[in-house]
């Protein structure tokens, strides 16, 4: 049967291209019907005849072909991910047996941590699970190091890292967080606007899990904390590490010792740390990660504010700016890939920025012979070109070319 | 924003409503396009795209899939709105120069390609004493960045063809045409059995199944490029292109059985040199040639866009 088909594969053409020589239409679909037939804006009907026009014009196909190049990515992002010596088999065995071995530690500190444990050590390990939980939330992270000599010298009293002496914005106030021993930050320490914003899906803000420290989670209160655990506190500028004895409780402060320390202290700190921060500087050092830190530092966050307004970050969600993207629109969900963002909402409103919120374009999805009606009310990218959108109604819209053409999946 | 507009075409009463609507949602006010304006613009598509007498529902249809926005743009800046050049350059600029620069893959070349283009957006050739813009032949059926690419992939084949055509003979006798084989007289049918099953074959693939086929070996296309312009799967493409040899030999065997040949001698047939075979494709692949599907080329021009 393969010899077969074989056979007539190779026969086809030849009859095709002899015959096709003859058969050059008179007349061409304009720009415009090319355009849509690419875009599958076409009527059943017309696309019919184009499709019958194609299949006898050469040059059409041609045109049709060459308008369908695709553009290189504005961003190494893609280059970054298809850099080749993370891909090398040894190595990532050799990372994925790098992070078994610190799940191993960790467990087995744990271990040791319940059957008894000094609270000073107990407190070494606490930070540097607060630390990487943090990191891991992509906030700014004191050095834990410095903290915890600190921390060991200061035995329950609270000491304060300053990083700088500018206060931050009545807003940033609130950004202050608590950490408790164990269990590691429970859920219902997140605010209920975080906990809104993530039923719908959208982006998570770095706020989301902040506690004032003034008002610690109905938990905390109901049992305080317990001997040998502590609370750490931290701004996004302004760290406080309080270590409680046996017998103390979180809430005790009774001398604050700030300590001047920078970011690049800390950025220092960090990447000397544990043997996962270790592992994140080597990474830091390579070429691959540096884009991607440099991406991570340059794109902004996104976010859609409680009342339907689009917000971006460029200090990773320390402050947020509204973005103004049309009259009165109220968004409901927002994708961002690189520099390329798309924020839909209600009625069928869809725009995406192809330069990371500089200039907006409202996009139209038509498919099936509709447009977007719906509420959208999620936006997912994957990258620059393939994308899908959920509506109210449960409408699923795909793209595979940037937004230029949309198909449409009804319930 | 024209000076003298040309008068309204006849817009059905039932869809002056609908276009009013259009016009506010294109945002031509703001690039000082006027409603008049705007609904004689309207009217122009309707006429090129449907046919006479056409149902208020198709007119419905297709103005409900235009998109208005960029029309508006495209259409304010062939008047020559500068807020609307402003707003054109400013999304569209950089994204010309990268399509020229992956249409023709050298940076002089794209640059080249992206400013004549550019030129002609602007309008250099004068008629009846203003400017014609490419832009104003921008009908809103798809995006308008889908169009300049178009618009960019048929420049640069038309430059190609220019090019070729002023290769002199004595190069092409250079680069080795004198040696090339003397293409073969197509020799006496074969079997005329051979030929009219395959005909019969070919005419009942719908268009979509000749599109692939022509793409895959007359262009010699990948199947990631048919896929793409078709905006499915290259494996779909796969697939299809392997059910259509399928279909295609099944259909010669059951037409050259029905002819008088026995399974064996249609099985030998079919191994065939097809070059042998006469087979008239246009009546083959051409299942409805005598209508023409397409606005004449002339009109084409009048309307001053280029055509594949």
């Amino acid at each position: 049967m393969k010899l077969t088909k074989l056979t007539m594969m190779q026969h086809l053409p030849k009859l095709v291209d002899v015959l096709l020589n003859k058969a050059q239409p008179a007349t061409h679909p304009d720009a415009d019907q090319l355009t849509a037939f690419a875009e599958h804006a076409l009527t059943e009907n017309e696309r019919g005849q184009v499709l019958e026009h194609l299949a006898l014009c050469a040059e059409c196909r041609e045109v049709l072909s060459i308008a369908q190049v695709q553009l290189p990515d504005a961003l190494p992002i893609a280059t970054a991910a298809k850099h080749t010596w993370f891909r090398m088999p040894k190595l990532r065995w050799v990372t994925a047996a790098a992070l078994v071995v610190i799940a191993g530690s960790t467990a087995i500190v744990t271990m040791h941590r319940k059957s008894g444990t000094t609270p000073a050590r107990a407190a070494k390990l606490e930070v540097n699970s607060a630390f990487s939980r943090e990191d891991k939330l992509g906030l700014a992270v004191p050095a834990p190091e410095k903290q915890f000599d600190q921390l060991t010298k200061a035995q329950s009293e609270t000491v304060t890292l300053s990083q700088s002496p500018r206060r931050t914005q009545p807003r940033q106030e609130h950004k202050i967080y608590a950490l408790k021993a164990k269990p590691p930050l429970p859920p219902t320490e997140r605010t209920e606007e975080a906990e809104s914003e993530s039923s719908l899906g959208l982006v998570a803000r770095t706020r989301d899990t902040l506690v004032p420290p003034s008002s610690p989670s109905p938990k905390n209160r109901q049992e305080g904390l317990a001997p040998g655990s502590e609370a750490l506190e931290t701004r996004s500028e302004n760290v406080e590490v309080a270590a409680a004895a046996p017998a103390a409780t979180a809430e005790v402060s009774k001398a604050k010792k700030p300590v001047s320390n920078t970011m690049a202290q800390a950025d220092s700190a960090i990447a000397g740390d544990t043997g996962e921060r270790n592992f994140i500087s080597s990474l830091q050092k390579t070429p691959t990660s540096h884009a991607i830190f440099r991406l991570t530092k340059t794109s902004p966050r996104w976010t859609i504010s409680a009342d339907g307004a689009l917000e971006r970050s460029f200090d990773s969600g320390k402050t947020w700016e509204k973005v103004i993207v049309a009259g009165s629109t109220n968004f409901r969900a927002v994708s961002a890939v690189g520099p390329d963002v798309w924020a839909g909402g209600s009625t069928g409103m869809l725009y995406h920025s192809p330069d990371a919120g500089q200039q907006w374009i409202r996009v139209q999805p038509t498919g099936a012979g509709a447009a977007l009606k719906g509420d959208v009310t999620s936006v997912e990218f994957t990258d620059a070109r393939h994308g899908k959108l959920t509506t109210a109604d449960g409408e699923i819209w795909k793209t595979s070319d940037a937004g230029q053409s949309w198909q449409v999946l009804r319930p | 924003m024209s000076d003298s507009p040309q008068p309204a075409a006849a817009l059905p009463r039932e869809l002056e409503s609908l276009v009013r609507e259009l016009y506010c949602k294109s945002g031509g006010e703001k690039f000082g396009l006027r409603q008049q304006e705007f609904i004689i613009v309207i009217c122009r598509i309707g006429e090129k795209y449907l046919p006479a007498g056409a149902q208020i529902s198709q007119h419905r249809e297709l103005y409900l899939n235009l998109r208005v926005e960029e029309l508006a743009l495209a259409h304010a800046c062939a008047c020559g709105n500068e807020t609307a050049w402003e707003t054109f350059l400013l999304r569209y600029r950089e994204k010309l120069y990268d399509i020229a620069r992956a249409i023709a893959r050298e940076d002089s070349a794209a640059r080249e390609l992206a400013d004549s283009l550019y030129a002609d957006l602007y309008g250099t050739t004068m008629r009846e004493g203003s400017r014609v813009s490419k832009l104003a032949s921008y009908t809103g059926r798809g995006s308008l960045e889908g169009w300049l690419r178009t618009v960019l992939a048929q420049e640069y084949v038309n430059r190609y063809r220019r090019q070729k055509r002023l290769v002199s003979l004595d190069e092409e006798s250079e680069a080795g045409m004198q040696f090339a084989a003397a293409d073969s007289a197509p020799v006496s049918a074969l079997d005329l059995r051979l030929e009219s099953a395959t005909d019969e074959a070919l005419s009942t693939l719908t268009a979509e199944g000749r599109f692939i086929l022509a793409s895959y070996y007359l262009d010699k296309r990948t199947l990631a490029e048919i896929a793409r312009t078709l905006s499915v799967h290259e494996s779909t493409i796969s697939r299809k292109l392997e059910k259509l040899a399928k279909f295609l030999r099944k259909r010669i065997l059951t037409g050259l059985t029905r002819r008088g040949m026995s399974r064996r001698q249609a099985e030998e047939a079919l191994e065939a040199d097809v070059r042998d075979l006469q087979i008239d494709i246009r009546k083959s692949l051409a299942q409805d040639s005598n209508r023409q599907p397409f606005p004449d080329k002339k009109v084409q021009a009048q309307a001053g866009d280029g055509s594949g």
